[in-house]
């Protein structure tokens, strides 16, 4: 059957480009191993060539390193031959230029000769000429929000004194992470463009635009080319008229580009100003907005007409795109033929502009009421003479009254759980003392605001912190007071996720402080919104947090707000993830950490990051996607934006990650990491630590520092009793994780007690029937077994079966795993049919599996020796025999070759085949049996003189003396040389030598 | 210069003609590597060093490009069977990519379908998925297919429809269970820590809020 879309797929993946940075490296490494290095770069001025980035009209532009400051520019190089003329000139354009430093205009560095050409170096840039992002549409808003950005650029170089002369989108780049910073300043000028010449040259100017050095090499070489003019032109008055210029341009449609936003006065033949930039630029923003020029795809006409026209034309506004009015307005005052008309400088221009971004009221009722209470207590202290700030407390006392710290009281031990008194003892605790600091430093905030009369922009902020803080412990508190079962389950992740008093404190707002305290009052309520789905979250009441989250997120998006929109996204993310669903958390979480990074939002993009690799890496079983979630988190992590706490998760999820990859050094050295960044915040005692503690314990045990992993398990587990009590399943789980390192050292009476505590919790807590219970009764299943306490193991192996069959169904692997194990138990009481039947349920499991591997294949192996084992005990040497063989057959298929296994079932069979008198057969079996072993455990191990001596049985059987003798000898040279063996192979092996001597 | 010109003239020691043949053929030899080892660099580098060997014959009628592919599929065999050789398993042809361990170097596409389809692929037996692979990839003729692979021409449909049909299968079964894609868990003991870690403490679930 021909599936053509198989076949489409198939050729689509063969197609994948492989352009990455590593697979170019590789690609790089073979080429320089197969033919040896390539020649040495050259140079440009002091700089270091790397290569073409793109060429422009103007010269090319090259990729360089900056061996001095080690960093990489772009240089560019104008080599073109009427620029000799001009080179003076461009120099110090360049030099003015090199003097303006903003974040909005890319940086020159330094400029130079190299031999003919003059070489410019500057800022390297990553990112998107303006021209083609705007082909992409996009909301006013992020329109507004580059071009602001742009004009910014413009005015500060206006305000140096400098003019750009030829402002277009195609000279403004929009990097990576969302910066706009504007190109090629001056330059036009340095060359003589657009200028009317003021002194006769025997050639026209070369006149060929550069074009921004931008990486992904899609340079639009966009320019006015000439042919040298052969006229000479008259001495020029201030304002030559068009048909000189007209000359001189060449009717291609790479004119047209330029032209497009051109200023009249500049086509006039004038000298460009201020003016003439900020009119291209309202050109530029129009088009970003329309996606069309102001006065049509040919302008030269209209903009004639602005030169000489009595009624100049001015520019219509289509009615979709719905772009406020202000900025229709602001546009068309740019765009005003007369530049005295036009809006008096750049700054009145972007204010206006700024000024149509700001948020609509806020509308929500009840959100105005809950602040409105806030603002009114303010206002409140403020009229009180004596000490007006004797009543900051006040607020705070009223979410944490005694009324309520009783409601809470009675609501928690009202529901009868066991762990329910430790769990006010925590409750109670952290609240009082959420509470005292919030109390204080409100009190600290109202005196030092009072001590700065005009009331600085920090503690503005830090007062708002504060609010939203006593807001907060009103909601945990108002949840803890109806609290239900299920919550009170929560209630200490509840009040421990209380974001901190002391980070308010912290807070250090660069932004100039506000016209009023209402200024960015909408964004505040939203937080508040927030803070509330994150209070649910932590209380694990999943749909709810959702909901509310959702909510937020809309809001911030109405209100132009992305930080916040990503803020609420990462919510919404936790959420989902909490109801069990990963690929709509992901969906969230991947948008948050996008928005985060165009923004500059470090601390949000490393807490999203790192929430992606519990979501994709563990929980999706993407690996490697995981990692570079990990990755990014973990090297953003260290930026002084990211608070400790964050950091702290990022490296806890990158060790989580390094576990399931089994990659145990990095998982190491991060859980480490995790847990000196919460010390170093919370100090040694806080319940964050467990999770790195515990993750670094499994760690430990795997590499097999049984001692370390004991110290930090333990360390976790004391740190959730104190947290949690004894009674809670949380403490439970770690118990019986603890009490696996305990038996992997032999302490099994301590083991043993961990367990039964764990379980008896875990039952009472969770009910007989949780899926968690499975593996705490298996564990303990098999401490009964090697104390020897064979009835007590089978009663726990059996319920571990039956709590899997119930949650995984009676095929799963792990099922069969544990019947296997009951079967030893069994058998170890001497049940030997019980144990056939339950070998042979694990042995149908295992091959009812659909895609087998050899994994799956070496436990049917094992299973087939265990039962070859249990039917010669109850001396049915056939079905004994039969199964052996069945076993090394299963391996042979599955083609392994050198396991201990097979070695064991050769032996088996071996001693089977024996014992029905085929002595030939049995010899090469214990042969094979005893080269694996020989390789496996050494020549001089156990295992291996066992195999001697059943090797020494063939033999003698066959009546070859002289080698039974060599191998009985070498068995019980090992016998003796390890000590400590039992007595029943020695006393065999010896026996065997009487007869072997009495023989001969 | 077509190739043929290009490799005489590089095993004349014209280095600049080998870069040339280099840059037009990495990247099918870098595709064929892959998705069938995990480390794929020294591969890549033996087949292009065996192109200029005298050993290797090319005799100018047949495509570089196959000749090139041919190179790459002796190159795999001889070291697959080095690893065979280490593990003691059974025949090549039959075994699949998936019980030999061997992981690709990175997954070329996040996206779930077409992860899905380069594991399925990997599961075939290694013949199979070779011939897919050439087919679909590479688009080498049914003569060139049979050349290479050194079955008989009149087959190669046949197989390549079998091929197919396993490859849907194995789909299917890949897109039923997703753990399929990773190892099952096998060590009882883990089995605590793994359930520790999908669900982790729920108040160490931070982020920041100011």
């Amino acid at each position: 059957m021909n599936d053509p879309r198989l076949e489409d797929r198939l050729a689509k993946l063969g197609r994948e480009p492989t352009d990455d940075a590593p697979a170019q490296a590789r690609k790089q490494g073979i080429k320089t191993r197969l033919f040896g290095d390539p020649a040495p770069p050259s140079r440009i001025g002091r700089f270091l060539d790397l290569g073409l980035l793109g060429r422009g009209a103007m010269g090319t532009v090259r990729r360089a390193y900056d061996e001095r400051l080690a960093r990489e520019v772009a240089i560019k190089l104008v080599s073109d031959a009427s620029a000799r003329h001009h080179h003076e000139r461009l120099l110090r354009e360049a030099q003015a230029l090199a003097k303006l430093s903003h974040p909005n205009v890319v940086q020159i560095y330094e400029a130079g000769e190299r031999g003919d050409e003059i070489f410019i170096a500057m800022e390297l840039v990553d990112g998107l000429p303006l021209d083609a992002w705007q082909r992409q549409r996009h909301s006013w808003r992020e329109c507004l929000h580059v071009y602001l950005q742009a004009g910014r650029g413009l005015a500060a170089a206006h305000e140096a004194g400098l003019v750009h002369r030829d402002f277009k989108p195609s000279n403004c780049i929009r990097d990576t992470r969302g910066r706009v910073r504007v190109l090629d300043f001056g330059l036009a000028r340095a060359l003589d463009l657009h200028e009317p010449l003021d002194e006769p040259s025997p050639s026209a100017a070369a006149s060929t635009l550069a074009s921004p050095p931008v990486i992904d090499g899609s340079s639009t070489s966009i320019g006015i080319s000439t042919e040298p003019s052969t006229r000479v032109p008259t001495r020029a008055s201030t304002r030559a008229g068009p048909t000189m210029l007209e000359v001189r341009i060449t009717a291609t449609h790479t004119v047209m580009g330029t032209l497009a936003y051109m200023s009249p006065e500049q086509l006039g033949g004038s000298r460009a100003d201020a003016r003439s930039d900020q009119f291209s630029f309202c050109v530029a923003l129009y088009e970003a907005l329309f996606g069309a020029l102001p006065f049509g795809s040919n302008p030269r006409l209209a903009l004639l007409a602005m030169l000489h026209a009595d009624r100049p034309p001015v520019p219509s506004f289509p009615p979709s795109p719905r772009v406020p009015a202000a900025v229709r307005h602001a546009l068309r005052r740019g765009l005003s033929a007369d530049p005295a008309a036009r809006w008096p400088a750049m700054d009145p221009l972007l204010r206006e502009l700024e000024g149509a971004l700001r948020p609509a009221r806020w509308r929500s009722p009840l959100l105005l009421g809950v602040l409105a209470a806030s603002t009114v207590f303010v206002t409140a202290t403020m009229v009180n003479d004596q000490d007006p700030c004797a009543d900051t407390s006040i607020g705070v006392e009223a979410q944490w009254s005694d009324q309520r710290r009783d409601e809470v009281r009675e609501a928690l031990l009202g529901t009868g759980l066991p762990y329910a008194a430790d769990t006010w003892e925590t409750v109670e605790r952290e609240l009082d003392a959420h509470a005292q600091a919030l109390e204080r430093e409100l009190l600290s905030t109202c005196r030092a605001a009072l001590r700065s009369s005009s009331g600085s922009a920090s503690s503005f902020a830090q007062q708002l912190c504060l609010e939203r803080r006593q807001i907060g412990l009103g909601h945990v508190v108002e949840l803890l007071g109806a609290a239900d079962p299920a919550l009170v389950e929560h209630a200490v992740p509840l009040v421990t996720s209380l974001p901190s008093v002391e980070a308010c404190v912290a807070l250090d707002d660069p932004s100039p402080p506000p016209a009023g305290p209402g200024q960015d009052e909408p964004q505040q309520l939203v937080s508040v919104v927030l803070d509330r789905a994150r209070a649910l979250i932590a209380a694990a009441r999943y749909d709810e947090g959702l909901a509310v989250a959702s909510q937020a997120a809309r809001d911030a998006e109405a209100l132009g707000d992305p930080v916040l929109h990503a803020e609420a996204r990462l919510v919404e993310g936790r959420a989902l993830m909490g109801r069990g669903r990963p690929e709509a958390a992901r969906i969230e979480l991947e948008a948050a950490s996008i928005a985060a990074l165009r923004y500059d939002s470090d601390a949000l993009v490393v807490a999203a990051s790192a929430k992606l690799v519990e979501v994709v890496g563990i929980s999706l079983a993407e690996h490697d996607q995981g990692l570079m979630h990990a990755s990014l988190a973990v090297s953003l992590a260290e930026r002084p934006s990211v608070p400790l706490r964050t950091r702290a998760v990022a490296h806890t999820a990158h060790g989580n990650l390094s576990t399931t990859r089994g990659e145990l050094e990095p998982a190491q050295h991060h859980y480490e990491r995790a847990i000196e960044l919460l010390r170093e915040e919370h100090g040694d005692d806080h319940v964050s630590l467990v999770e790195p503690l515990d993750g670094l314990a499994t760690v430990l045990r795997q590499r097999g520092e049984l001692e370390r992993a004991l110290e930090h398990r333990r360390r976790a587990l004391d740190l959730l009793v104190g947290a949690y009590g004894h009674q809670h399943p949380t403490t439970a789980f770690t118990k019986a994780n603890l009490a696996a390192i305990h038996r992997d050292r032999g302490q099994l009476q301590e083991a043993r007690r961990l367990l039964e505590e764990a379980i008896a919790v875990m039952v009472r807590t969770l009910g007989v029937d949780h899926p968690s219970l499975a593996a705490p009764h298996s564990g303990l299943a098999t401490v009964l077994d090697e104390q020897g306490e064979h009835a007590k193991a089978e009663a726990e192996h059996r319920e571990a079966i039956r709590v899997w069959e119930q949650t995984l169904g009676h095929h799963h692997p792990v099922v069969a795993t544990a019947r296997f194990n009951l079967a030893a138990s069994l058998g170890g009481r001497g049940e030997v049919e019980a144990a056939i039947e339950e070998l042979e349920l694990a042995l149908r499991i295992l091959r009812s599996h659909p895609s087998p591997t050899p994994q799956l294949a070496l436990r049917s192996a094992e299973v087939l020796r265990e039962l070859g084992r249990r039917h010669r005990q109850r001396d049915d040497l056939v079905t004994a025999e039969a199964r052996y063989r069945e076993g090394i057959a299963e391996l042979q298929q599955a083609g392994v070759e050198h396991e201990e296994t097979l070695a064991g079932l050769l032996k088996g069979l071996g001693r089977i085949v024996l014992e029905r008198g085929d002595a030939p057969q049995a010899q090469r079996l214990h042969e094979r049996a005893l080269a694996i072993y020989e390789q496996a455990h050494g020549p001089t191990s156990l295992q291996a003189a066992h195999a001697h001596r059943h090797l020494a049985h063939a033999l003698f059987a066959q009546a070859q003396w002289d080698r039974a003798r060599e191998h009985v000898d070498a068995a019980i040279e090992i016998y003796e040389h390890l000590g400590n063996v039992d007595d029943d192979p020695i006393a065999d092996a010896r026996a065997l030598q009487g007869r072997i001597a009495s023989a001969r | 210069m077509d190739d043929a010109a290009l490799l005489w003239a590089w095993r004349e020691g014209n280095r600049a003609a080998g870069e040339e043949l280099f840059e037009r053929h990495y990247a099918t030899v870098e595709r064929f590597f892959r998705n069938k080892v995990a480390e794929p660099d020294d591969l890549i580098q033996q087949t292009f060093v065996a192109c200029v060997e005298a050993k290797t014959r090319f005799r100018g009628d047949s495509k570089f490009r196959t000749f090139l592919l041919g190179i790459a599929i002796n190159v795999l065999r001889t070291h697959y069977h080095r690893i065979q050789r280490q593990r003691g398993m059974s025949p090549l042809h039959d075994t699949s990519l998936a019980d030999l361990g061997q992981t690709p170097s990175r997954i070329l596409s996040d996206r779930d379908e077409e992860r899905l389809l380069l594991e399925a692929l990997r599961r075939l037996p290694l013949q199979l998925q070779l011939l897919l692979e050439l087919r679909y990839w590479d688009e080498l003729k049914h003569e060139e297919l049979a050349e290479l692979l050194e079955l008989p021409r009149s087959t190669i449909n046949t197989r390549l429809r079998r091929g197919r049909e396993l490859l849907e299968q194995q789909l299917r079964e890949l897109a039923a269970s997703p753990q399929l894609l990773r190892s099952t868990i096998t060590r009882l003991d883990d089995w605590v820590e793994q359930q520790r870690r999908r669900s982790p403490l729920a108040h160490h679930d931070r982020e920041p809020s100011a």
